[in-house]
């Protein structure tokens, strides 16, 4: 693809003070304020998996209650998925999608203003849900983040700020979909058909289409929670003539397909930065479009593999193994293309290809426990216990957590027009993984022994597993005050970054972003491109 | 830029898909409806 950079080199400053970020429709604004608020939830959430692993250090209780305990298990996880993995990909979406098709902005300005203030709201009614119970407010959330009744329905006043957190982060994403869709559809330069388009523009279009049909289930099941809590109805109490299973349906034909919300966005970054530092094109760039489609449809059918201990049919349990086992086909795909494109190219490893390496490696050890999981029998010894654990860690952490860091690494020399420190970037890749191998592969062997998550107690048989995986989680933890650095470094100074600052980007990722200046300007492709 | 700075046929096209994809949800919406009655019916 070749393309005639045409954009106005205007001189617009971009507005001052407070006001500035306020009301600002600019997406690369926007963007940043995504991933700043998406890294301060992370230290939030992480917090929490800190105190939850310094519980865990010894058996017995230590200085959480056990309800407490479980609310800390509860909100980590909430913020984890809605405070930090999807703010990030969406901040990702606002600052890269309108640069790499090359449009002057989002399709709908102001709806994107909305989409990301929801979000600091959003984030006080949560943090309001913890605190509350210290002052009167009934028992604290300690339902897990799946809000299972009838615990959920029991629960003190903490679960009716959830219920409305979770409407709030609900409609905050459904409308950053809407935008991006019509963004994507709508706003690309002349002649940048949907099949030239980079693959982590792809990767959103499935995201956000999936966003837009899974969060109203969600809604409507906390709604109809809500309902069960305070105004007499029985939709999820068996003695009233309502199904708690119910519940776990609505909840999960949300739940499951958020994984791959969650998974998405970070394969379209690989889809950018394997054939970046491999300097050859994407291996196999149709099939892999296809089979993020075919992911889609399949992600949204295969929910209840979550409830094989509820008691479905034989005929249901069926359905849903083979369902969730086919799912291996396009994930391997994927994985498959991304090897093939390393394959004889002229590889080198900075830190976003080793971020990219290490994801197509661990991520593949989550598809394969994620397949023993699949397994209706072996699901049933599983479930419930701290090999499920691990698994998540192992697909959420690298498969969503280590796409964002390597998109950070491999995007900052453009937004801020510096490159990072190459050295301190490898220390923390290496920091981090040998953190997070250290706190979540010892979780599968005392899960293949039996220990239940969700437990502020354990026995004594698991001591060992347990003070390994939480010197890991605090090794894992730490590093992070390094990436917090390495940015807050990059922002202020450093060795000037080119307008294309990867040697290999043009071969790889023949995106319009590398037509602009780094950084780019704060009005940019005001006159579109041409791309031929 | 904000959406007063499009053209009108572009506002037009992107109010357009905008309201497709609430529908989208919205239908979604209707289908968790239709689920939870069918169950609770049974």
């Amino acid at each position: 693809m070749s393309t005639t950079a045409t954009h106005d080199d205007h001189h617009h400053a971009p507005p001052s003070g407070f006001g500035r970020w306020l009301f600002s429709t600019n997406h690369k604004d926007i963007g940043t304020m995504y991933l700043i608020f998406s890294l301060v939830m992370l230290f939030l959430g992480g917090g929490m998996a800190m105190l939850i692993r310094a519980e865990l250090y010894f058996p017995g209780l230590q200085f959480l209650e056990p309800d407490l305990f479980n609310n800390m298990v509860t909100t980590h996880a909430l913020i984890m998925v809605f405070g930090v993995v999807m703010p990030a990909a969406a901040g990702m979406a606002n600052w890269m999608i309108p640069l790499q098709i090359g449009a002057p902005d989002m399709a709908l300005p102001r709806l994107n203003n909305l989409s990301f203030w929801l979000l600091p709201a959003a984030a006080t009614l949560l943090i309001l849900s913890i605190i509350v119970p210290f002052f009167g407010g009934g028992a604290p959330v300690n339902t897990g983040w799946t809000l299972y009744p009838p615990l959920s329905v029991q629960a003190g006043m903490g679960m009716d700020l959830l219920i409305f957190t979770l409407h709030v982060l609900g409609i905050s994403s459904i409308l950053a979909a809407i935008n991006i869709v019509t963004t994507i559809l709508n706003m690309r330069a002349p002649g940048l058909t949907m099949m030239k388009l980079p693959l982590f523009v792809w990767a959103w279009l499935f995201t956000a289409i999936l966003l837009i049909m899974i969060m109203p289930a969600l809604a409507g099941g906390v709604t109809m929670l809500l309902f069960d809590r305070h105004f007499g109805t029985s939709f999820f109490d068996a003695a009233g003539g309502g199904d708690p299973v119910l519940f776990q349906h609505l909840f999960w034909f949300f739940g499951h397909p958020e994984v791959y919300v969650l998974l998405l966005p970070s394969i379209g970054v690989l889809g950018i930065i394997v054939p970046t530092f491999a300097r050859k094109p994407l291996f196999g760039y149709k099939s892999l479009v296809w089979g993020m489609g075919v992911l889609l449809l399949l992600g949204m059918v295969v929910w209840a593999h979550h409830q094989y201990t509820i008691g479905m049919s034989v005929a249901a349990t069926n359905y849903f193994m083979i369902g969730t086992i086919l799912i291996s086909i396009p994930v391997g795909l994927m994985l498959f293309n991304f090897m093939f494109t390393m394959w004889r190219g002229a590889m080198t490893f900075e830190t976003p290809m080793l971020f990219a390496i290490a994801i197509i490696m661990m991520f593949s050890f989550a598809g394969t426990t994620g397949v023993m999981l699949a397994v209706v029998p072996a699901d049933l010894q599983y479930h419930d216990t701290y090999f499920v654990v691990a698994h998540f860690h192992y697909a959420l952490i690298p498969g969503a957590l280590f796409g964002l860091y390597a998109g950070v690494f491999f995007w900052l020399p453009k937004w801020t027009g510096h490159m990072y420190n190459e050295t301190l970037g490898k220390i923390f890749f290496w920091w981090t993984t040998i953190g997070f191998n250290l706190t979540f592969f010892p979780q599968h062997f005392s899960g293949l022994a039996g220990m239940p998550r969700r437990i502020v107690d354990y026995s004594v048989q698991f001591v060992e597993f347990n003070q390994i995986s939480s010197i890991g989680a605090f090794i894992f933890g730490l590093s992070h005050l390094l990436f917090v650095y390495i940015i807050i470094q990059t922002v202020r100074g450093g060795p000037k970054a080119g307008d294309m600052p990867w040697e290999g980007a043009q071969i790889g990722t023949p995106g319009l972003e590398w037509t602009l200046s780094s950084p780019p300007p704060f009005h940019s492709f005001e006159t579109p491109p041409t791309v031929k | 830029m904000n959406d007063n700075q499009q053209d009108a046929a572009l506002k037009k096209a992107n109010r357009n898909v905008a309201l497709l994809l609430a529908g989208l949800a919205l239908a979604s919406l209707c289908l968790a409806a239709y689920g939870v009655s069918k169950t609770l019916a049974a």
